[in-house]
């Protein structure tokens, strides 16, 4: 239930959409001494879960310290890449992750945001959004019933649909080219091992993309792909390839749930800031387009995001101009990286199957502890000179993009 | 455009895709809004096949 008694006239930081990038800005304005107010059009904060819930160890702990045993699902030391054909190869590097509970997850970090103080209300969308002085009203269906509530800053973290960056005159489409369309179902009764993620290469499986097992504990796994639509016939939906390639990877799972989702494979937004506004998370486009892991990096977006926003308000200056500070601040921290990441991301859509194969077949043929990323590197350079220069950066770049930059110095109170 | 209801997650890739913002999901259900300009760019996009062509001529 909605609280909306404890709705106010104005605020100084309304923050749209309870993701873990709006948390993350809604509790840092909060501690930065603002006004907050956090929307959730959803009933429930973390529900529906559209995500394969992967996350490095150091991301969580930066934020939250070390999570409660139900908030994570399964730990994760070794990744695995299997070819088109079937060849796999782990890698011996140990990549210290999480498969969450977003659920949980989501919810815990809310909590951080209502701790220092923001104000959250469920079950509330916003409508629209009008210039008023130097803010924004901002139109609120709560339960129902509309409200106004003015706001000298907005943040805008409502996903990959974001209209309230175009609200504010952002072009925030996702052109189809660069929308990786995804289904994903909740399995059980599948033998995977709950240390291991896998990623899963072939055109046939997963046009211009690939699909994914990451373990969720006992015998339960979230199984899931994303295709460009562009490399797939036009009849076929991303949940007819996952149906397929489910019925013949684990004959006789049974579903315990499914759902729908797309990840925006593109470098950030040339623009996420406004008169009055920034974007986060998804809305910015601030996931990693090379392995479309975007819980981390939209904390860090929405973290950076409240920050700059609070300051501004303080200094009663939350112009275009002042507000730019966000999108260079963005850059440095992980904007550019993501930049070299699409690069290379568009290679890997490039490899063909027969290439991946051989790579897969060469680097299962090595034991275990020298099948390291030089090795794969090395291997790969050797049979395709242009492209594992590139596919280097992305083995070595897969899980291990997360350098710790952005991250508060240690979890807040 | 239409959405046929029970294949339909709202899961909001329509929303992402479309360069007209003529696409609206709530609870409620996918709405076109009159900016739709029959694009199929949603259709296409959509994870579940959802969206059709509304042959019956309204947008």
């Amino acid at each position: 239930m909605a609280r909306e008694s404890e709705l106010r006239d104005s605020y100084d930081v309304v923050v749209i959409g309870a993701g873990p990038a709006g948390s993350c800005a809604a509790w840092r304005a909060a501690l930065e001494g603002c006004s907050v107010l956090l929307l959730e059009k959803d009933l429930e904060i973390g529900a529906p879960v559209r995500c394969a819930e992967g996350i490095s160890a150091r991301a969580v702990h930066a934020f939250i310290g070390v999570p409660p045993p139900e908030m994570v699902s399964a730990k994760i030391s070794r990744v695995r890449f299997t070819s088109p054909d079937g060849a796999t190869a782990t890698l011996m590097h140990e990549i210290d992750s999480y498969v969450l509970d977003r659920k949980a997850f989501d919810k815990a970090l809310a909590a951080r945001a209502v701790s220092a103080g923001a104000v959250v209300l469920t079950g509330s969308r916003a409508l629209s959004m009008k210039q008023h002085g130097c803010g924004w009203e901002v139109a609120v269906d709560i339960d129902g019933a509309r409200h106004t509530v003015h706001a000298k800053g907005v943040v805008g973290a409502d996903g990959i649909e974001s209209r309230v960056g175009r609200w504010a005159g952002l072009k925030t489409h996702t052109p189809l080219e660069e929308m990786e369309s995804c289904y994903q179902y909740r399995l059980s009764g599948v033998e995977v091992d709950q240390h291991v993620v896998e990623i899963v290469f072939g055109s046939g499986i997963a046009p211009s993309g690939y699909a994914w097992i990451f373990p969720k504990g006992e015998d339960t796994a979230n199984v899931g792909l994303g295709i460009k639509r562009h490399a797939a016939p036009v009849q076929i939906t991303a949940k007819d390839y996952l149906d397929r390639w489910i019925e013949e990877r684990f004959p006789g799972a049974g579903s315990l749930g499914e759902f729908a989702g797309g990840v925006p494979i593109s470098v950030t937004l040339p623009l996420i800031s406004a008169d009055g506004l920034v974007l986060a998370g998804d809305a910015a486009h601030q996931v990693n387009p090379l392995s479309g892991a975007g819980i981390s990096s939209g904390m860090r977006g929405g973290w950076l995001a409240g920050g700059v926003l609070a300051g501004q308000v303080t200094r009663c200056d939350t112009s275009a101009k002042a507000l730019r500070r966000y999108d260079e601040s963005w850059r440095s921290l992980l904007g550019r990286l993501h930049e070299n990441h699409y690069r290379v991301a568009q290679v890997i859509f490039d490899t063909t199957d027969s290439q991946f194969n051989s790579l897969a077949r060469e680097l299962a043929s090595l034991p275990e502890e020298k099948r390291t990323l030089y090795a794969a590197v090395s291997r790969a350079v050797r049979s395709r000179p242009s492209l594992l220069l590139q596919l280097a950066g992305y083995f070595r770049n897969w899980w291990s993009s997360d350098s710790g930059r952005g991250y508060p110095e240690s979890p807040p109170q | 455009m239409k959405c046929l209801g029970e294949r339909c997650d709202r899961c909001g890739v329509c929303t992402a895709v479309c360069p007209f913002d003529a696409v609206i999901v709530d609870e409620s259900g996918v709405t076109f809004l009159d900016d739709c300009t029959q694009c199929d760019l949603c259709a296409q996009a959509c994870p579940t096949g959802a969206i059709v062509q509304d042959l019956s001529g309204a947008a």
